[in-house]
């Protein structure tokens, strides 16, 4: 699974700093699949975050869900190249994806996605974007992102109820 | 889908058509379910999305492996899981396939082994019954039919559909409307399929709505009150005309299994309880001295899974 530890090394390295010990296996993997990007940024991919994380407060979703989607948009964007304009689609489709395989109950519908995306993209670009993330991940959905190390790192590091919280709010 | 040779449909659901398939390079014969192209407009089905996570999670002798998974070019979502040659339906409904006490040991503990591990993963299954058991050649059971199924936290709060289950497997509890239903609820619908397997025909055969099962239900257990199921009366349909005026006694299920070893019944009688809190659990169930008592279950490779090739005159 090195496209799931590649995703995870790239949040620890900057979070987990604090926990060196367990953060050594997972660094061996250089996440550098940005640099294959013509047309997006890692400042982009930050704005982009940031818009998805909105998106989970607006719309309630899982913290899980927040980070498969960050995840899907990035090994996504690791294995195909995209365009500028269809970054947020992609990040978009990913949440969908991801609160379908995480909510419990249905909490995101295609047209919550269009009006997120202000008109920008039509019913048929989610739906199809969907399918195409789907196929390019070979339909490997689950994997292990920041939020499900967490909980054992906390647990590790001996964690009590304020730094739980500071490092959930840090992650 | 490029990789496989479609073969014949297998049969059609609401939701979904499954086929038999082979795959190309290696000849294995597979099932591959196809999911209807955007049956909701929303996009793939979330039902297979859920699917491909819990059979992923669960990986097990016992339950249906999932071999591969695609979209094709018009947007419909196929799984694609091992072939399995027959189903316990199939099974019972061929009067030329005998099924002896051991051939039955074996058949349930495999079932009661596949739904240990699910309820070890906090999956509920929900729909657990014979035409969901399916055989590979070597005689493995593999459960299928994950569709309904979903995690649980096992946390009494959580609310969960009352319209899983098929009607003649659907535990009394969530025929009265309970939303807090639990790991015993699968284990209800286990009872009734040992049950009717020991009879060959369904155990508790409603007709076709959901107050006549009840009916047949507390026909056999008897009607519900403070002794046998101290919570029964908070459930939503307690005070509706669902349970029969007057109460019914339980009938002796020695009477019905006049066929069955004394430490069958035993095991049946403590899988279906009405109260879900005293219901052994899978693992409880594994541990009773059923299955350790004489006779051994049948090897499975020894269970007879289709009707002998007739003889050659």
């Amino acid at each position: 699974d090195k496209d799931d530890e590649l995703a995870v090394s790239e949040y620890a390295a900057d979070i987990y700093s604090h926990f060196k010990v367990q953060e050594r296996t997972m660094t061996h993997v250089p996440p550098h699949f940005m640099a294959m990007q013509p047309q997006i940024t890692e400042e982009m991919r930050g704005v982009l975050v940031d818009w998805l994380v909105t998106l989970q407060f607006s719309f309630r979703l899982g913290s899980e869900t927040l980070y498969l989607a960050v995840n899907l948009t990035d090994r996504y964007c690791s294995v195909n190249e995209v365009p500028r304009s269809t970054l947020q689609l992609v990040g978009a489709t990913a949440l969908f994806i991801a609160s379908k395989y995480e909510e419990v109950s249905r909490a995101l519908w295609v047209n919550d996605l269009v009006a997120i995306c202000d008109n920008l993209y039509c019913r048929q670009e989610f739906v199809k974007m969907e399918t195409q993330i789907l196929s390019a991940l070979g339909f490997k959905i689950s994997a292990p992102t920041a939020f499900s190390f967490l909980p054992r790192y906390l647990k590790a590091g001996h964690a009590d109820q304020n730094l739980a919280q500071l490092a959930a709010y840090v992650l | 889908m490029e990789n496989y040779r479609i073969m014949k449909q297998l049969g059609q659901g609401v939701w979904s058509r499954t086929y038999m398939g082979q795959q190309k390079d290696t000849d294995q014969l597979v099932a591959m379910k196809k999911f209807k192209a955007n049956s909701c407009d929303e996009g793939v089905d979330f039902k297979a999305l859920r699917e491909i996570k819990l059979l992923s999670y669960l990986q097990h002798e016992h339950i249906i492996r999932l071999v591969d998974s695609f979209a094709t070019p018009d947007m419909a979502v196929v799984l694609v899981y091992e072939y399995a040659h027959t189903s316990l339906d199939q099974i019972l409904r061929n009067r030329d396939i005998p099924l002896s006490s051991p051939d039955i040991k074996q058949h349930i503990r495999m079932l009661l082994l596949a739904m240990d591990a699910c309820h070890e993963k906090q999956i509920l299954h929900r729909e657990l019954n014979p035409e969901n058991m399916f055989y590979l050649e070597d005689g493995t059971m593999k459960l299928r039919g994950f569709d309904l199924a979903r995690m649980h936290d096992g946390k009494p709060n959580t609310l969960l559909s009352p319209q899983a289950f098929a009607l003649w497997y659907k535990p009394p509890e969530v025929l009265m409307r309970s939303q807090h239903y639990s790991f015993s609820a699968d284990m209800w619908s286990v009872g009734c399929i040992f049950a009717e397997l020991m009879l060959r025909r369904p155990f508790l055969m409603g007709q076709f709505t959901e107050l006549s099962q009840l009916d047949k239900i507390f026909k056999v257990f008897g009607t519900p009150n403070e002794s046998n199921w101290p919570d029964y009366a908070i459930l939503p349909l307690a005070w509706h005309s669902t349970v029969p005026v007057p109460p019914v006694a339980a009938v002796s299920l020695d009477g019905i299994f006049t066929a069955a070893p004394n430490d069958a019944i035993s095991l049946l009688k403590s899988i279906l309880v009405l109260d879900p809190s005293n219901r052994l659990t899978a693992s409880q169930a594994l541990r009773h001295p059923y299955f350790s008592n004489e006779p051994p279950p049948t090897p499975k490779g020894n269970l007879i899974l289709s009707s002998p090739p007739p003889e050659a005159n």
